[in-house]
């Protein structure tokens, strides 16, 4: 049996309510879930508490998932759509007060230049941005998964990324505007 | 593409961050020991509700997808009272309630109360001696779209809870899945009071289940006029097929007629319900039963089983008859199914072999019945293993996916079990048939 098989195989017992099939199938996906919280949120104790949250929120919903190859997808959306949800409630900038988990991240800006960028999509196409490039699922599975048709979703993740270029383009022309109020809030975190 | 080197390069940063692995392990341990137990709370309030409520809701969504048909009395009625267009679905299939609402037996009350969350409108009521029924309009936020009713207190103006048993039936509507009505059965120990009464509508999410996160409370006072229920002493025995049924009286109220019955403990069959009790006047109308709402109820320490059917309250006849002529039954040592679950094999079932592709997924069974175009009726609710122990099951399902075939579902139960463990039947598509016509009045 291939890998994928078997993670199949792992989502299917899942889903017809088999526990240990369950935790196997969070466990197997458990760093993409924590990357992603990570990415939303910023900070490892909000990145935990979300796992935790989606742990148990994947465990109510798991009968209702249709279509077991998909797992992944299902509950990395899962997660975005509650860290969403936090985000929404804390109403907070996501720089502030946390800058300092950033320490040390990176010794360039291109991090945090496209989370800023990141930042001015909608949250449909930041999933969408999410899915494909920090998850690397293909173009037909986030089709199939959201029932899209896969040009719709083409082109959606294309405008999502021509936006995206027109906002470094923007920086780029603005000299270090954008670059250099971040320094100060990464400075003023530590 | 500069962009796609910059995504690169921002998913190797994420990537790039040390995972804390057992901080990890244990977040996913908690949450999933957390949903367990959610579960298990769940299933507890699912299992009291029992038999019927399974039966109810299966029926609920046929209900639910055929269009609404009412009278032109009822809905000149209706249109004169405000809030209640919404509700008019609800009771599209009792023409008891409808009869009550044309003859003004329906209080207007109109109140809201709001948090953050939700919105709730407690329409009006309707009320028999003991009984309250209570309709409302429940609206969520974008926000808290995940709020749902839980269930109700009943308090008195000093805050004191009101004992009563309840019964709700919530429809979401079509258009728009934020709004939902509601009809509410509340049944008091005695007579509904009369003084200033609180109703408390409590809220949980959908992952909590039963932790309340949120209470309204609205004021309000009953002043329909008391109405007097009429009680018909019957006291007859009728035969169906050899088995003796008692018929002992029969009630009627603006909400319901309830029929009192009792199944003789030497019938040779186990007698499920019946499929067409009904009452019939002088000039043939007939008054069957609720299928949108409690359907019957029992206690444990009595034989005796209420079953309800619409009102008639508000009709005037000359003279009425309780008529039945087929009831779900089958001999008592046939009413069972015996199944291994190590071997995954059906021991003993039914002699006509209705069920079959018994699958068993670890803790998961999963079952099929043959029960045709018009069995609704979940077979199962106890479970005993070899011993005779009491097995409890963690949940169930029931799905009808064509006109024939219901596939039941059920989530063995956790603690050790001897097997083969045994079902037995609460329902099962076979039947006796007799003609019974009982002069009530």
């Amino acid at each position: 049996m291939t890998e994928m098989e078997n993670d199949q195989e792992i989502a299917k017992k899942a889903i017809r309510g088999d526990e240990e099939a369950f935790l196997q199938l969070i466990t197997l996906n458990k760093e993409a879930l924590f990357r992603t919280a990570l990415a939303y949120l910023k900070n490892e104790e909000d990145a935990l508490d979300a796992v935790q949250e989606v742990t148990m929120r994947a465990f109510e919903k798991i009968k209702t998932l249709r279509m077991p190859e998909y797992a992944k997808t299902w509950l990395i959306r899962i997660m975005m759509n509650h860290c969403n949800d936090v985000l929404q409630k804390k109403k907070r900038y996501v720089f502030d007060g946390n800058a300092g988990e950033l320490k040390g991240v990176s010794d360039d800006f291109t991090y945090m230049e496209v989370e800023e960028a990141l930042n001015h999509l909608s949250e449909k196409d930041r999933q969408l941005v999410h899915l494909k490039y920090l998850h690397d699922i293909k173009i037909k599975d986030i089709a199939d998964m959201t029932s899209t048709p896969e040009g719709t979703v083409k082109t959606r993740l294309y405008k999502a990324v021509k936006s995206l270029r027109e906002f470094f383009e923007g920086k780029e022309e603005n000299g270090l505007d954008g670059r250099g109020k971040k320094i100060e809030e990464v400075e003023r975190g530590n | 593409m500069e962009e796609e080197r910059k995504l690169k390069k921002w998913k190797e940063e994420i990537e790039k961050r040390e995972v804390p692995a057992d901080r990890l392990d244990n977040a996913i341990q908690s949450g999933f020991e957390t949903a367990k137990r959610n579960r298990e709370n769940k299933k507890h309030g699912f299992l009291k509700r029992g038999l019927w409520s399974t039966a109810i809701a299966a029926i609920l969504l046929l209900t639910f997808v055929t269009s609404i048909r009412v009278s032109p009395a009822f809905a000149n009625a209706v249109s004169s009272i405000p809030g209640f267009s919404g509700l008019v679905e609800m009771i599209q299939d009792n023409k008891g309630i409808q009869m009550a609402i044309e003859n003004e037996h329906y209080q207007i009350i109109g109140t809201t109360g709001e948090t953050e969350g939700v919105k709730v409108t407690l329409e009006g009521i309707i009320t028999d001696e003991t009984s309250l029924i209570v309709f409302s309009k429940i609206e969520n936020n974008k926000k808290h779209p995940r709020r749902y009713l839980s269930g109700y207190r009943i308090l008195d103006t000093d805050g004191k809870e009101i004992p009563n048993d309840q019964s709700f039936a919530t429809s979401w509507n079509q258009e728009n899945d934020l709004v939902a009505t509601n009809t509410t059965e509340i049944k008091f120990k005695g007579p509904v009071p009369t003084e200033e009464m609180i109703l408390e509508y409590r809220f949980a999410d959908d992952i909590g289940d039963d932790q309340v996160i949120e209470t309204i409370q609205i004021p309000f006072k009953v002043e329909l006029k008391p109405v007097k229920r009429e009680q018909y002493a019957v006291n007859k025995t009728v035969v169906v097929d050899g088995q003796k049924i008692h018929i002992h009286s029969i009630t009627i109220g603006p909400i319901k007629t309830a029929v009192e019955v009792e199944y003789d403990a030497a019938n040779t069959k186990k007698i499920f319900g019946f499929e067409d009790l009904r009452i019939v006047d002088e000039k043939g109308e007939v008054w069957s039963g609720i299928k949108n709402g409690s359907s019957a109820s029992w206690s444990e320490d009595s034989a005796v089983i209420s079953y309800f059917l619409q009102s008639n309250y508000f009709r005037d006849t000359d003279h009425l008859y309780l008529q039945f002529n087929k009831l779900m039954a089958m001999d008592k040592d046939e009413a069972e199914l015996i199944i291994d679950t190590e071997k995954q094999e059906i021991v003993k079932q039914p002699k006509d072999n209705r069920f079959g592709n018994l699958m068993i997924y670890g803790p998961y069974m999963e079952i099929e019945l043959k029960g045709g175009k018009d069995y609704h009726h979940d077979p199962f609710s106890t479970i005993y293993d070899a011993d005779g122990k009491e097995l409890h099951k963690k949940s169930s399902s029931f799905l009808k996916n064509d006109e024939e075939i219901i596939t039941l579902g059920i989530d063995l139960p956790n603690e050790n079990y001897k097997n083969p463990i045994r079902f037995p039947l609460y329902g099962y598509p076979s039947y006796i048939k007799g003609d019974v016509k009982i002069k009530i009045k």
